[in-house]
Parts: C-alpha cells; sequence; structure tokens
C-alpha cells in the first residue's frame, strides 16, 4: 500500500507514443530522481500521473497506495495525495496565493466544513517564512509577475501547505540560480518523510547535490533504461546522456 | 408564471396595454396628488411612447439581442393598487437635514420636496435602443431613490438601498435621480432582488447621475433578481466642470436583461469611469449598450466592462465613444472583456470610435476568450474542483474592475454578492 507503483505505462499525444512501457515504484520515506534528455518523456511521465486530458494512456497502471490513478481526473488525483510542482507554474491573474491556496485546502474537506482562519494563516506564514517568501505575497496573484526563483518557491510552498503523500518536481530546477536552488532544496528536504515518496525530475544533476536522492533513474525513449544509486548521477553527469545511448546499443 | 423566453415576437405589439389610454389614466388619477408638472411630464412621455415607433429587426442598437425576450407586453401596467414601495434605505450618515441633504424615495420627496425633482424633465434617458421603455419610465415611475447633496457637501458613507422586485407578472419603474452640487460628495449603492425564487416580473431602473462642477459622484448598481426576471438599467451620467463620477454596475441576476449607460463628460475636465461585471449562467442573456459623449475639452473617460460567461449564457455589448470637435485633448478609453467558460456561451462584442476633435487619446478593445485549459488544469492539479476552479478564475477575472472601484470597502461588498453567485 506504500508505494506509487507505475507499470508498463504507455501513452501517447495526437498519435505520437511518448511513454513506451514505463516501470518505476517510489516507495513511501524514499526520493527518487529521473534524468533524462530533452524529449525522453520525462514532463509526459509527470503530466500522465497528474492527470491531464491532452494525454491518451493506452496501457498500464499507475497505482498509489493501492488506488488505479490513471483515468482519475486531475483534482481527483490530487486529493488523493499527489502533487506535481510545474515546470512552467501558471499566472493565476486575480487570484491571491493565499486564496488558490485555501480554495485546495477547502476541496479537501468535507462539503460542510470549513477552514479555520487563524490556523490556516498561521501554517501559511510560517512556510512562508520557511521558504524566504516575503508575507505580502499572500496577497499577490499566483505567480503573475513572479520572477522563476519566486515562482518555483511558490510551488514548494504549495506542497508544503497540502501535504501531499507523493511528490513530483518537474524540473523545479530550471531556470534557478544558485541561491534560489538552495533555497528551493532546503524546501523540499524539509518535506522528506517517511510517509512521503518524492520523484524529482531534472535534466542537470546539479540539484541532486543539494537533494541527495536514493535512487537515479535514467529515462530513455519514453522508459526507465537504467537505474542506479546516486552516484549514478555524477556518471551522467561525467559522461553525457550519449554514453546512455552507447550503454543501451552494447 | 409569465414566460418570456419564448422567443416569438409575433405577439408584442398586437396588445399595448401600456399603449391603452383608460389604464394610463387610472394610473394618473390615483397620482393626482403629484405637482402639476409631473402630471404634464407624465402624459407628454406617455404620448412620446405611444407616437414612437418600436425598434425594428434591422435596428443597429438592437444587433445581436434578442428583441423578444425582453419585451414588455406580457406585463401589466402599474397601477396605485398593486404597487406598493418594497424599498429600503439604509443610511448611517448623521446630520443629513442639518447638511440640507435630500435622500427619500421617489414619490416621498415629489410629495415633501418636489421642487428638487422641478428639473425632471430636463433629465434625459440615454436613448441607445430602449428609448420607448425609458418613454415608460417617464410616464409610470412611481418607485426610486432621490438623492440631492448641497454644495460642498461630503457624505462619508455610502448610501445604500434595496429594492424588491414587484410580484409576478408585474412591471415597476424606478427612478433614480441623484444631484450632486458644486464640490459635493457622494456614494450611492443600489440593490435590486426578487421576492422570490418564482415570480417573474420587470424592473425597469432610469437613472440620471449628475455631478455638477467639481462633485464626486460614485454609484453602484447591483442587480441579483431571480432568474425568472427581466430588468432594464436606462442610466444617464453627466459629470460637469472637473467632476468625477465612477459608477459600476454588478449583472448578476435576472433571465435577461438590458442597459444602456450614457456617460456625458458635459464640461471641461470632466472625468467618468463606467464599469461592469455580469456573470452569465444557464440562459441568462446581458445586452450592454454604452455611449461615452465627450462635449468638452481636457475631459476623461474610461470604459471596463467585463462578462464572464457559463453554460449557454449571452451577453452582448456595443459601445461607442463620441468625442465632438470642440472636445480637444479628451482621454477616452474602452475595453469590452468576455470569458467563455463553455462551449455554449456567447459573447458578441461591437466597439467603436466616432472622433471629430483631432488632438485626443482615445482607444477601444475588446476580447472573447476561452478559459486557459492548462491554467485550469494547473488549478485542479491542486485538488481545487472544476467549479471551485471556475468560480476562482471567474473572480480572478472580474478583479482588475473591482480594483478599479479604487475603495476595497465597496469592492468587498461585490465579492460578496459574487460568492452568492456561485453558491447557487
Amino acid at each position: 500500500m506504500n508505494y506509487l507503483e507505475i507499470k508498463d505505462l504507455r501513452a501517447q499525444i495526437e498519435d505520437k507514443e511518448i511513454l513506451r512501457g514505463l516501470n518505476l515504484t517510489i516507495p513511501k520515506g524514499e526520493v527518487h530522481a529521473i534524468m533524462g534528455p530533452n524529449g525522453s518523456g520525462k514532463s509526459t511521465l509527470s503530466k500522465v500521473l497528474a492527470g491531464h486530458e491532452d494525454y491518451e494512456v493506452t496501457s498500464g497502471s499507475a497505482i498509489l497506495d493501492g488506488e488505479e490513478i490513471l483515468g482519475m481526473k486531475p483534482d481527483a488525483i490530487s486529493r488523493l495525495g499527489l502533487f506535481l510542482a510545474f515546470q512552467y507554474p501558471l499566472e493565476v491573474p486575480g487570484v491571491s496565493i493565499a486564496n488558490f491556496i485555501r480554495a485546495a485546502l477547502q476541496g479537501r474537506l468535507a462539503e460542510n466544513e470549513t477552514i479555520d482562519a487563524v490556523g490556516y494563516y498561521k501554517d501559511l506564514y510560517g512556510c512562508m517564512d520557511e521558504l524566504g517568501i516575503d508575507r505580502k505575497f499572500t496577497s499577490r496573484s499566483v505567480n503573475e509577475g513572479f520572477s522563476g526563483g519566486e515562482k518555483k518557491r511558490c510551488e514548494i510552498l504549495q506542497m508544503a501547505m497540502l501535504k501531499p503523500k507523493y511528490c513530483i518536481l518537474d524540473e523545479t530546477d530550471s531556470g534557478l540560480d544558485i541561491d534560489a536552488l538552495k533555497i528551493v532544496a532546503k524546501g523540499v528536504n524539509q518535506m522528506r518523510n517517511p510517509d512521503r515518496g518524492i520523484l524529482v525530475i531534472t535534466h542537470y544533476q546539479r540539484l541532486l547535490e543539494y537533494i541527495i536522492p536514493d535512487k537515479v533513474h535514467v529515462m530513455w525513449e519514453g522508459g526507465i533504461a537504467l537505474t542506479g544509486g546516486k552516484e549514478l548521477a555524477l556518471e551522467l553527469e561525467a559522461k553525457g546522456y550519449d554514453w546512455v545511448r552507447e550503454e543501451l546499443v552494447a | 408564471m409569465n414566460s418570456l423566453d419564448n422567443g416569438s415576437s409575433v405577439n408584442t405589439e398586437s396588445v399595448d396595454s401600456f399603449a391603452d389610454e383608460s389604464l394610463f389614466r387610472a394610473f394618473a388619477e390615483e397620482r393626482s396628488w403629484e405637482p402639476g408638472w409631473m402630471a404634464d411630464f407624465r402624459k407628454e412621455s406617455w404620448e412620446y411612447y405611444r407616437a414612437h415607433t418600436s425598434p425594428v429587426h434591422k435596428d443597429e442598437r438592437w444587433r445581436f439581442s434578442p428583441q423578444a425576450r425582453l419585451s414588455l407586453s406580457a406585463f401589466a401596467p402599474p397601477s396605485g393598487t398593486n404597487d406598493e414601495s418594497t424599498s429600503v434605505i439604509d443610511s448611517s450618515e448623521e446630520d443629513l437635514k442639518e447638511k440640507g441633504v435630500t435622500l427619500g424615495l421617489f414619490s416621498e420627496v415629489l410629495l415633501n420636496n418636489p421642487t428638487v425633482l422641478e428639473g425632471l424633465s430636463n433629465l434625459k434617458g440615454p436613448n441607445l435602443g430602449a428609448d420607448k421603455v425609458h418613454f415608460l419610465a417617464q410616464a409610470f415611475s412611481g418607485h426610486g431613490i432621490v438623492l440631492h447633496v448641497p454644495k460642498g457637501v461630503t457624505l462619508e458613507k455610502p448610501i445604500m438601498v434595496r429594492h424588491l422586485a414587484p410580484p409576478d407578472g408585474r412591471v415597476r419603474f424606478y427612478r433614480t435621480i441623484m444631484i450632486l452640487e458644486e464640490g459635493a460628495n457622494a456614494t450611492l449603492v443600489e440593490t435590486f432582488i426578487s421576492p422570490n425564487n418564482q415570480d417573474a416580473s420587470v424592473v425597469c431602473s432610469a437613472a440620471n447621475v449628475v455631478a455638477n462642477s467639481n462633485a464626486k459622484a460614485t454609484r453602484i448598481l447591483v442587480q441579483d433578481l431571480n432568474r425568472n426576471s427581466s430588468f432594464y438599467q436606462l442610466d444617464t451620467k453627466q459629470a460637469c466642470r472637473d467632476a468625477g463620477v465612477r459608477c459600476c454596475s454588478l449583472h448578476l441576476g435576472s433571465a435577461q436583461s438590458r442597459f444602456e449607460n450614457l456617460a456625458i463628460a458635459a464640461e471641461e475636465g470632466a472625468e467618468i469611469d463606467l464599469l461592469g461585471l455580469s456573470v452569465g449562467k444557464g440562459t441568462q442573456l446581458f445586452d450592454q449598450r454604452t455611449r461615452q459623449l465627450h462635449l468638452a475639452p481636457n475631459g476623461r473617460s474610461d470604459l471596463l466592462y467585463k462578462n464572464a460567461l457559463l453554460d449557454q449564457s449571452k451577453a452582448v455589448f456595443s459601445g461607442i465613444i463620441k468625442v465632438e470637435a470642440q472636445a480637444q485633448q479628451t482621454d477616452a478609453y474602452q475595453t469590452n472583456r468576455n470569458l467563455l467558460l463553455s462551449p455554449e456561451a456567447e459573447a458578441d462584442s461591437l466597439p467603436g470610435l466616432e472622433i471629430l476633435a483631432n488632438e485626443v487619446k482615445c482607444s477601444h478593445g475588446s476580447t472573447i476568450g476561452e478559459i486557459d485549459e492548462e491554467q485550469l488544469f494547473y488549478l485542479l492539479s491542486r485538488g481545487i474542483s472544476k467549479a471551485s476552479a471556475e468560480e476562482l478564475l471567474v473572480n480572478g477575472f472580474l478583479d482588475e474592475v473591482l480594483k478599479r472601484l479604487k475603495n476595497e470597502e465597496l469592492a468587498d461588498l461585490l465579492r460578496e454578492h459574487l460568492k452568492g453567485k456561485f453558491s447557487r
């Protein structure tokens, strides 16, 4: 029950198959990283798991703590405990961060329950302080006019507030300078615990210096081609993705 | 219950009880206590109504409008016996009398302080298509609100007025007369609601807002009638020298509504903000016509109308900026934005400019956009249900208009009404 288990996942967009029989299991308590070249299907995997309707799943399963999530609506998947930190977080004009996160938490309650506003703001400010986000941001529109670093921190803030069982971070390091990267990594590390599985998707090894993974997977042409320990990331960095190609041919 | 939404106009002109002389006479008879000039004005208006031809199908001012839905023909004219006032004024402002402010229901003021209304016949309607309905409002008005603020007087708190729509099968004409003398400052908030969820009635609100030199007038209208009702908003706003008029209409209710807004920058330095928000659900119709008229130099007018349309709802916007030759250095802007939240929702937008002066800054823009699927996915991916996500996105879309009010208290008031729209 304590796994996000993906089996033989095949998915396509506009008749182009992107995921080609992918297998991956993320147990709670572990941090896994997926590395891979552009176009290998990393972002597609994260969107398919989050329930994006542009992708058609043609076979396979994704079981979250015993429940099949493929075919479920994105909001239901989220409420079940999966969180996707977006590579390109969207701007939502006119919707404040405070209202946005509150709506997300409200969505997890029964219809007749409402969120205690005092406790909510206490939690929110606590998380914002940890992530070095100015409290004034609560009234700013979600991601509107944010810098790249602010957007990614805002993603981690949402993750911290929603306390998901499984987190997928899609290229959270892209567009970040080293200071922003460290803050984001710190936020992720604080969320590591035995009841939570984390999947970090990245193109570069750099992020994994700050978020040390338990396992590293290399994605290649829509599947997991290699799996190893954290040292695999260093090897990839040193040898480049062409090395994977040669390994696979050999 | 009257069915308005029959889509047919075959019978609209065949029986016109508003043109019936005996009914008008009976109405006038019941109001024989009114001053003579008022009786004359009613009669004259009623005669104009009778003489005026109805807009024909090709009338540009009714383009894209399913006119039959807005017909009054199924409704009876008001009469004294079934037209009791159901409006309530709520003002916490003190010393109104000492300050020389006149505030009261239309009929009350007509009875107790008629001199305030002596200029009534000079206050014209917007006449952007529903001219006949405005003549009826002049002839049959028994309701509404009068606010006259003397020179230099500022009312700190908004005057709140709640109007209850008439019972089933009735039409009711309201006049709003808001006149601010030189340097005066006041805010009027009017809310129209229905007595229940069933009664099909028509509310016609004909307002004139006049801000004399250096005066600042703010007028908010909230239309939250039930979904069997029809609503006409026929407004004329006029700003004189260096005066400011800021108006906002929030339309949430009614099966169909037509709102006409004429804003006149009458003297040098006049500033007018026209704001509109509508949220449509089901088969609701919002038919919006505006005219920003610049008669004098150095004026500014800025219009922002936003419509969020769900289900099969429909909005029509048609607006003109008219700048007369003498109105140099005018800044006039007009923006209409429509957000379609359903593939069956519909918006038509016809912005326009008519500029006779040569040194002006004018622009118009309109957009009809659908909800951004990626944005929606982002909200859903946080566990927000589709309905809540739509509510958030609509509120976010409309927030720009509320911010333009530059008054958080009033904006919050409108946000409360918006919340109600989604809880139904």
